[in-house]
């Protein structure tokens, strides 16, 4: 456990380059974006000198780059995360929008693993039977099927002609108004760890051990619980653990379409803005996640197979 | 194309389909108004679809999605109403008791009526409208509306000790409460204006007032507001919604409803979506996948009226070489079959422009362009010829990417086919970067600005401002002395008529020199759920939010 502990320490040091490059290239390019945030925001027909020198100098918008960044950076050390052109601190967006993105990246989670490996391991034991044909067919259409079109369809055919499910909002609440773009969001990602899955599971059924155990006349399904899942599930873990956080990250189109208030929609109409406080702060908060889960998913490794050592 | 004004969209035009039906329910002799109407129905709840609003700070709101909340939140000095033309005016409020010059425009009394209070019950007085409009002003406190008290605007006195960002004059001292009664609010400007004009700059953009405790903590008024409208916030808003419900205390004439809630949606597509699957009542504003099928899927909740304030236009630097031949200009004009391109792309949601102000403003609508503005490839390409042919023999249009690329592409193929000359378009991935590029200069000879404009108010002096020489987003340069002096005329001259003459005489002066032309101007395009009634979308793309009614409630 003290060596699981170490392991866990010397990956969280990493964290600390991979936050300082981040920030500083998501900032970069938010600083080498084309157009002055400023026009975007407020240049009508009257520009307002005494508001815009006034933004100048609250977002020091003035200042050469690596000034403006090491500016922000003090900030954030003195626990000051920055704030919109309009006064909304970022720390608040990120309390207010992220329990929904990750709602709606849990529930497309659950999916995600319970339909993907559920399926997965279906097809992988009968297969070259229909349900394995048909489940190969369907995943290779979810996987060629931009996931904007999916998401327009679905809220079509079953928000607006069906009815079964809320069109657009979350004011109905969770489960309902999430499972319909948790659906969509997860569909893509379904695809790939039910072909995993199956493919993962069928080599470990054909290999010596299984035979072994066969050949001892244990069970089917202990055979498929202890064995072969077991076995076969490292490469899933590991996809699905990495897909977590992309779902959080990948929900910009999704909560576009459905409405969903969430981080995605926030970095959206921040990038728009030229709000670069705001994109930085949420982007590294998704990318810590991100090398948060990772770092599960490998401590999990040794749970499922313990030869693998932590050094 | 693209706005060139602060608001990202706006809307417009006269719902009267709805208001003359109305009128016709009535058989009997007696009078009858919208709201003794049998389907003028009080109660219920209704959603309109509005995008995310950067704010709702009065002081600070600068676009369509704000003002619509305020404007039910809020009673501020004027209302914009259609008069008997049909255009639309300055009209002072329930609030307002009268608006008077004690001389000839410089100084004015504006007097309130007593009795509105805001919900936390602090009285609405001339004081409340000093001190939120300082606030305003005080550059300080960074708020967008500051501008409309600066010299290009109001031009009160006393401005410049308040508005810079280092400035440190606390109020201006062109403003004041009347010495014996506080509800009169007294204004010096440094120059004289008209009534018409000293009303509509205070009514677009309007500054509502604000209570002390708003003044004193923005941050938490941008959660909830505190108003003195017919409607209130119950609850923060959040990201999804903002909710108001009937003001029991209100002391003007009370909404129908029971409540509205502002549905945020930061994808326009989804409002339809929305819409149509009976989540929604209303959007102001339909988004383009709802153009094509809109009036079939919604029939007689849909309107599609001509006369919203706001235009696109075709600019030509006045320095340029290649457009330095004024038939070459028109040529260009008439090359373009635009009435085509609005049936084609916009379904006839936009329409084909014959002047800068359309007739839903006091004294516009007349066809002032003329022969130049028709399309007519024929003599477009004869007009070229004579003037020699194009110089360069190529064309370049400004369009930025997610705006309006199919319109101007189809310009563009027009342009190549009619006049056999060279165009391609030079594309920007937002509005701050095409902005970027007109203001450094960069532009080449042969540069067609394509830009939009959207009006604060209803005058015709708000829809040419743009192309007065000292226009801040004047970017062809435009500079016409005889304009700016016919526009500052028309600004003081007291008699509406006379005004207005001005004001045209400026316009026919824009086109007569032809560096810049309309093109095509936009219509109000809304829709409803059938669920609400007596829907009317003012040209500013304000939505009449206390007349509509519930007719189904559940």
């Amino acid at each position: 456990m003290a060596i699981v502990g170490r392991y866990a320490a010397r990956r969280g040091l990493q964290f600390v380059p991979v936050f300082f490059g981040t920030t500083f290239l998501v900032y970069f390019l938010m600083f080498a974006l084309p157009g002055d945030p400023l026009a975007n925001l407020s240049v009508g027909k009257q520009a307002n000198p005494a508001y815009l020198a006034y933004l100048q100098e609250q977002f020091n918008l003035d200042d050469p780059f690596f000034v403006q960044y090491l500016k922000y950076l003090g900030g954030i050390f003195t626990g000051d995360l920055g704030q919109t052109f309009r006064g909304q601190s970022v720390a608040e967006i990120f309390v207010e929008r992220f329990p929904v993105t990750l709602k709606l990246a849990l529930t497309a989670f659950v999916f995600e693993a319970l339909l993907g490996v559920g399926i997965g391991v279906w097809a992988a034991l009968r297969k070259g039977r229909f349900i394995d044909n048909l489940s190969l067919a369907g995943s290779l259409i979810l996987i060629s099927i931009p996931v904007f079109v999916l998401g327009y369809v679905a809220q079509w055919l079953f928000g607006v002609k069906l009815g079964w499910f809320p069109v657009a909002g979350i004011s109905a609440g969770w489960p309902m108004a999430y499972i319909l773009p948790a659906i969509v969001l997860a569909a893509l990602s379904l695809a790939y760890v039910l072909r995993l899955t199956r493919q993962s599971l069928l080599e470990t059924l054909n290999s010596d051990f299984i035979r072994t155990a066969r050949a001892k006349g244990l069970p089917p399904w202990t055979i498929l619980r202890k064995y072969g899942l077991r076995n076969s599930l490292i490469p899933v873990v590991t996809f699905l653990g990495a897909d977590l956080a992309a779902l959080m990250g990948g929900a910009v189109v999704i909560e576009g379409i459905f409405n969903v208030p969430g981080i995605g929609q926030q970095l959206y109409s921040s990038i728009r803005l030229g709000e670069a406080v705001v994109v930085v702060g949420l982007v590294t908060a998704l990318v810590i996640i991100y090398l948060l889960v990772n770092l599960l998913v490998d401590l999990l490794y040794g749970v499922l197979d313990p030869r693998i050592r932590y050094e | 194309m693209f706005t060139k004004a602060r608001k990202k969209f706006t809307i417009g035009g006269v719902a009267l389909a709805s208001a003359l039906l109305l009128g016709s329910c009535s058989s009997s002799g007696t009078d009858t108004d919208a709201s003794s109407s049998p389907s003028a129905v009080s109660g219920g709840t209704y959603s309109i679809a509005i995008e995310d609003p950067q704010t709702i700070v009065p002081t600070d709101c600068y676009e369509l999605y704000c003002q619509q909340v305020l404007s039910a939140t809020y009673t501020g000095l004027f209302t914009f109403e259609a008069g008997e033309s049909g255009a639309y005016e300055v009209t002072p409020s329930e609030l307002t008791n009268s608006v008077e010059t004690t001389d000839d425009g410089k100084n004015w009394e504006i007097t309130l009526n007593p009795g509105f209070t805001f919900t936390n019950d602090e009285k609405v007085t001339a004081s409340t409208f000093v001190d939120t409009w300082n606030y305003t002003a005080n550059g300080g406190n960074g708020q967008q509306l500051g501008f409309v008290f600066s010299p290009s605007y109001l031009n009160v006195v006393g401005y410049e000790d308040v508005s810079g960002p280092k400035t440190t004059g606390e109020t201006m001292s062109g403003l004041a409460v009347a010495k014996d009664d506080d509800l009169t609010i007294e204004v010096t400007l440094e120059k004289a204006l008209s009534p018409e004009i000293f009303q509509n700059f205070l009514a677009g953009p309007q500054i509502m007032p604000m209570p002390t405790v708003g003044l004193k903590d923005p941050k938490a008024f941008d959660k909830q507001l505190i108003g003195n409208g017919p409607y209130m916030m119950a609850e923060p808003r959040t990201g999804q919604e903002i909710k108001v419900v009937k003001n029991p205390d209100y002391a003007g004439t009370a909404g129908l409803a029971d409540g509205v809630d502002f549905r945020v949606y930061e994808n326009k597509q989804t409002m339809w979506a929305d819409l149509q699957g009976d989540n929604l009542d209303l959007i102001p504003d339909l988004p383009n996948n709802a153009l094509s099928s809109a009036s079939s899927v919604l029939g007689d909740r849909y309107v599609n009226d001509p006369g919203a304030l706001s235009y696109s236009f075709y600019g030509f630097a006045s320095d340029s070489k290649t457009f330095k031949e004024k038939d070459v200009r028109i040529a260009i004009s008439k090359a373009i079959n635009w009435s085509e391109i609005n049936e084609k792309i916009w379904f006839d949601t936009r329409s084909t422009a014959t002047s800068f102000a359309p007739d839903t403003i006091p004294g516009g609508g007349t066809d002032l362009c003329g022969d130049k503005c028709v399309f007519d490839a024929t003599a477009a390409k004869s007009l070229l010829d004579g003037a020699g042919g194009l110089p360069g023999g190529s064309v370049e249009i400004g369009v930025i990417a997610s705006d309006s690329k199919d319109t101007q592409t189809a310009a563009c193929n027009q342009l190549q086919t009619n006049l056999g000359i060279k165009c391609s378009l030079k594309t920007f991935s937002g509005f701050g970067e095409y902005l970027d590029f007109l203001s450094s200069g960069d532009a080449p000879d042969n540069f067609i600005y394509a830009l939009g404009w959207v009006a604060d108010h209803p005058t015709i002096q708000a829809m040419i401002t743009i192309f007065e020489s000292s226009n801040f987003a004047n970017d062809i340069q435009y500079s016409n002395a005889e304009v700016d002096r016919l526009i500052a005329e028309g600004n003081v001259a007291s008699d509406p008529t006379t005004q207005q003459q001005k004001w045209v005489e400026a316009e026919q002066l824009i086109l007569e020199d032809f560096y810049a032309y309309p093109y095509q101007m936009r219509n109000t395009v809304a829709g409803w759920s059938n669920r609400i009634d007596n829907v009317v979308v003012n040209p500013l793309g304000m939505i009449n939010i206390p007349k509509i009614s519930v007719t189904e409630q559940s």
